[in-house]
């Protein structure tokens, strides 16, 4: 019968469902956290890091600027557009330790012409207009109003050099302020641009600074020549100066994203995988599944020779369930095998009682006549004759008594007893037999083994046991009995080197009225088994066509010391 | 912690002049046990070490009795100060060998925290040609300093002699005939890389360049000069960016992000000291060093540099610097390098051969002038003036050129290295390719195109 959900199949669905499940609730949970990620990055906190940039900037600005104120507003700075070698050391000094600031390049003075008249170079001083001034113009340069102040530029050189720009405040002097200037800071532009720079955004946020003229410089202060993509317009800094910023949440999440694709195609390959995997399985465990129901029905349909094929080591759950199927099958074989053999014998026990009954008396009436007539008789072959039938009067006879014993077998009383005698007297009763057929019968073995059983039983077995050796011999062969202890019991070897059996015959030799000899019964190897058995001890032959056969006749042992032999 | 003009004096060799005559018994002999003091044998013998000054120190004769004055200013705190240490102890040791000397003029060395200030160091040169009648200005370790007081030497006409600052122009563009240098300056260091640069470009083909300097004189001019080379030596490239943290930087993380985004073949790289340490630490931790070869010609070889790099330098590192402990190996580095680490228990950076250098050749000017106030006669002793160094290879003398007032020496460029023989540096550079000074010299057309020109 097949079913209609196979176990496995079941198991596949649910691990399945489990795992599907599991992936589609990881998938919205990452999908959950990345979103948020990304509101973290991409949302306000972004623009608060913008805005954060620009107030940076334009404080910069404002410092550079308040630091401007001290020195134009200083009483004596005017003197450097008038009479520059009369500036107060005092005042020289201070100029030179305000240009000394690391984010300038130096202090510039200027006439009312725009013109360069003094240079107070600072520690990152380099080149034009500190060591000349050959190439350096404010000309062309955007200029931007802040406040009192001027922001000129920026200046972004031609090889490579840094960019600056100048913070410029006016300076006048004079009677009525006719002599007119200014005071400017020299200031590097990347000082203004690397802070521009956004901590922990690892990249997500970009900014660029747009300069009035329309330039765009990155945090370096390195002019792009190019757009970056998806650039937006940030808030204003300074008057035409502005932060521009790329948000590049894609690229900051796209390994994360990359990674979810991945985690996908993973799961995906592992479901097929899982669902490829259930199928062979539950392919395999089904054909070894029917295996075994094929195997139950057959035995259940009266097949008691149907075995499963095992590994000799079970694998697994199926292998050790058809392990236990070829037991079960044996224990019940033979369990039949035995009903049927007593069934048989009980019916052969009242077949042979009913048989010695009807058949024994007039046999015996017969025999009395014959041996009467037999007496009476003048003519020689009429009383042959008579002889003849009282012969087979008596095989017959025997042949009943076979019968009646093998059929109602009488369980003998057990005795220890001496191997040797039992040997000695299974010898001499088959001696006129041995002689007759001319075959040597011998025994060995240690005298003081004893045996533990029946005595006449024993020996009618040994009886039958060497006179079959003696008839399966040609004349000149030999039968040799040897006995020999085996654990708690004693076995008797009978093996002779006569024709042998064929393994069909083996099989078979045992059953009742199976004979190969053309005047036996078919009983005595029948008989010697049961009183073999009813003794407590078990019957093995091995015979090998040709070559002989040996008997082995295994009987519990008896107690060594206490021998009561003498029968 | 005393300010910059703070005067600070130790005790050895202490020398000021106006003081009670009581005194002066106690001074000689305050100065007779320095000069014992400062003997080989006692010094072996106390096995001291020198501390650490601060401030402004006096070495060697006392004003009364010293043939001259020489001061010098070097930076002793901040980034770079382990620079004027080692100065300080260079210093010391030439004035060890001039003292065994009978011939040799008798000298007085002030030397103070010019805390890498032009402002700073322009007051002090004036303080020292004022109040201490120096005969010689010395030293400097920025560019920005050094040129700032080169033109207070010339407005004063008083002689400079450059012991550490590189900037070419010094003496090119703004070359005096008060100014002398006596290490190699960043034409001779990236003439030498530029000729590098051609032959691996000649091996790897590599095209693109990135420069990454120091915002100041020095960085600016480093760039220039590196151009100049490399186009002089017909090397094609193609510039992808130039950087320009300010002096003394302390986080690179944006421009090692911008390198990153536009990768070069080569990043050139002129940062000094504590800077290019810094610099390296950051950088290898990204995957710049995988990316991209980086040199640093003039000054990435410095002993304090390679002692950071620990066993573990980061691949493809290019290095020079002024002066190498283990190059040239000559029995005069070797002796100069011993008895450094002998003086100071550490082994000297370039900035030390600089200082040595200074000494050596103003003593070497004062004895061929015979009169250190001569200056004319002090110009004409120092044009051509030849001075055996422990940079000098087998073979040959420094000599200071004529023209440029620039000392002339070879320049040897090398690879990191396993090398523990110079403790606690466990890489030392090797693989040396050496460039012979000659060959490194400027022409004169590049000196006359220099000094005609503008821009920086």
């Amino acid at each position: 019968m097949k079913p209609r959900l196979s176990l496995v199949g079941r198991y596949s669905f649910i691990s399945l469902t489990l795992m599907i499940g599991s992936i589609a609730v990881l998938s919205a949970l990452y999908t959950a956290v990345s979103d948020s990620v990304n509101e973290r990055l991409a949302g306000e906190r972004l623009e608060a890091q913008v805005a954060g940039n620009a107030n940076r900037l334009t404080n910069f600005i404002e410092n550079r600027i308040y630091q401007l104120e001290t020195l134009s507003t200083h009483p004596s700075m005017p003197l450097y557009l008038q009479y520059p070698e009369a500036v107060p050391e005092g005042v020289k000094e201070l100029v030179r330790v305000e240009a000394d600031s690391p984010d300038l390049y130096g202090i510039l003075f200027f006439n009312g012409a725009n013109e360069l008249t003094e240079v107070i170079p600072g520690q990152a001083a380099s080149g034009s207009p500190y060591w000349d001034r050959n190439d350096w113009s404010l000309e062309g340069l955007p200029v931007a109003h802040f406040g009192g102040s001027e922001i000129i530029g920026p200046r972004l050189p031609e090889t490579g050099g840094p960019a600056w720009l100048l913070i410029r405040q006016p300076l006048q002097a004079g009677t009525d302020r006719a002599v007119q200037g200014g005071i400017a800071l020299h200031v590097r532009l990347a000082s203004v641009t690397e802070l521009m720079r956004t901590e922990n955004l690892a990249g997500v946020l970009r900014s660029f600074l747009r300069t009035p003229a329309g330039e765009l410089l990155d945090a370096t202060g390195n002019l792009q020549a190019r757009e970056p993509e998806g650039l937006r317009a940030g808030p204003e800094v300074l008057p035409g100066w502005r932060i521009d910023y790329v948000v590049s949440t894609g690229e900051i999440l796209s390994p994360l994203r990359n990674a979810q694709l991945g985690l996908y195609a993973l799961a995906g390959v592992l479901t097929l995988g899982t669902v490829t995997l259930f199928w062979a399985l539950a392919r395999s465990l089904r054909r070894r599944v029917a295996r075994l129901t094929r195997g139950a029905e057959a035995f259940a349909s009266g097949d008691l020779h149907v075995r499963l094929q095992t590994p000799r080591n079970d694998k697994d759950e199926i292998d050790v369930l058809a392990h236990a199927f070829n037991a079960m099958a044996d224990r019940l074989q033979e369990m039949i095998e035995r009903t049927v053999q007593a069934e048989k014998m009980a019916v052969l026990g009242e077949f042979a009682t009913g048989v010695a009954h009807e058949v024994r008396n007039p046999l015996a009436t017969i025999k009395l006549t014959v041996q009467a007539l037999e007496k009476r008789e003048p003519d020689t072959e009429r009383r042959e004759l008579l002889v003849s039938v009282g012969d087979e009067i008596d095989r017959l006879n025997r042949v009943v008594g076979d019968l009646l014993d093998y059929g109602r077998p009488v369980p003998g009383e057990p005795q220890q007893v001496d191997i040797r005698r039992i040997l000695r007297h299974a010898s001499v009763l088959t001696s006129g037999l041995a002689d007759s057929h001319q075959v040597t019968v011998s025994a060995t073995g240690e005298s003081s083994l004893t045996v533990h059983a029946n005595p006449d039983q024993v020996i009618q077995c040994l009886v039958n046991l060497v006179a079959n050796a003696v008839h399966a011999c040609q004349p000149g062969g030999m039968v040799h009995l040897r006995a020999y202890r085996n654990g708690d019991f004693l076995t008797v070897e009978i093996t002779d080197n006569g024709c042998g059996m064929s393994e069909q015959t083996l099989s078979r030799v045992t059953e009742p009225f199976f004979t190969t000899r053309s005047d036996g019964t078919g009983l005595g190897l029948s008989i010697t088994r049961q009183l073999v058995e009813l003794n407590g001890g078990k019957l093995d032959i091995r015979s090998l066509p040709g070559k002989g056969t040996t008997v082995f006749v295994t009987l519990p042992a008896g107690k060594s010391g206490s021998l009561n032999t003498d029968q | 912690m005393p300010g910059a003009n703070t005067r600070l004096y130790q005790t050895v060799p202490l020398t000021r002049s106006r003081v009670w005559p009581g005194q002066r018994l106690w001074r000689i002999a305050v100065a007779a046990m320095a000069l014992m003091m400062s003997c080989p044998i006692f010094a072996d013998v106390s096995n001291r070490q020198v501390s650490p000054p601060v401030g402004r120190v006096e070495l060697g004769t006392e004003a009364t009795l010293a043939d001259a004055t020489i001061a010098c200013m070097y930076p002793m705190t901040g980034r770079s100060a382990s620079y004027g240490r080692d100065s300080i102890v260079a210093i010391r040791l030439a004035l060890e060998e001039l003292a065994s000397d009978p011939d040799a003029p008798r000298l007085r060395v002030i030397v103070d925290d010019s805390r890498s200030k032009a402002s700073f160091a322009v007051r002090m040169a004036e303080d020292f040609i004022r109040l201490d009648n120096a005969n010689v200005l010395c030293g400097m370790v920025s560019s920005g300093v050094g040129m700032a007081v080169s033109r207070l030497a010339k407005q004063r006409r008083i002689i400079m002699v450059g012991t550490d600052h590189a900037s070419s122009r010094a003496s090119l563009e703004e070359g005096h005939r008060y100014y002398f240098r006596v290490s190699s300056d960043t034409w001779y260091s990236h003439a030498a890389g530029a000729r590098y640069l051609k032959e691996l470009q000649d091996k790897n083909g590599w095209r693109k360049l990135a420069f990454l300097g120091p915002d100041y004189e020095y960085g600016r001019v480093a760039w220039r000069d590196l151009r100049q080379a490399l186009n002089q030596s017909d090397t094609r490239y193609q510039v992808t960016g130039t950087y320009w943290p300010k002096l003394y930087e302390p986080d690179y993380s944006l421009y090692i992000q911008s390198l990153l985004e536009s990768p070069p073949d080569v990043l050139v790289v002129s940062l000094w000291g504590g800077d290019f340490i810094a610099f390296m630490e950051q950088a290898r931790t990204t995957q710049l060093f995988s990316r991209m070869r980086v040199a640093n010609f003039d000054a990435g070889g410095d002993y304090e540099t390679l002692v950071s790099l620990k066993d573990d330098p980061p691949q493809g590192l290019i290095l020079s610097a002024r002066h190498h402990v283990n190059w040239p190996d000559t029995e005069r580095n070797r002796q100069f390098v011993t008895r450094f680490h002998e003086l100071s228990g550490r082994y000297p950076s370039y900035s030390a051969q600089g200082a040595y250098a200074g000494m050596m050749t103003i003593a070497r000017a004062i004895r061929m002038a015979g009169d250190v106030t001569d200056t004319d006669a002090m110009i004409a002793a120092l044009k051509g003036l030849k001075i055996p160094l422990p940079k000098d290879p087998e073979g040959y003398v420094s000599y200071i050129d004529p023209e440029t007032h620039q000392i002339v020496q070879a320049q040897a460029i090398g690879t990191p290295v396993a090398n523990d023989h110079y403790p606690p540096a466990r890489v030392l550079l090797g693989n040396w390719v050496v460039y012979d000074a000659e060959s490194l010299k400027p022409s004169p057309a590049l000196v006359n195109k220099r000094r005609g020109e503008s821009g920086g």
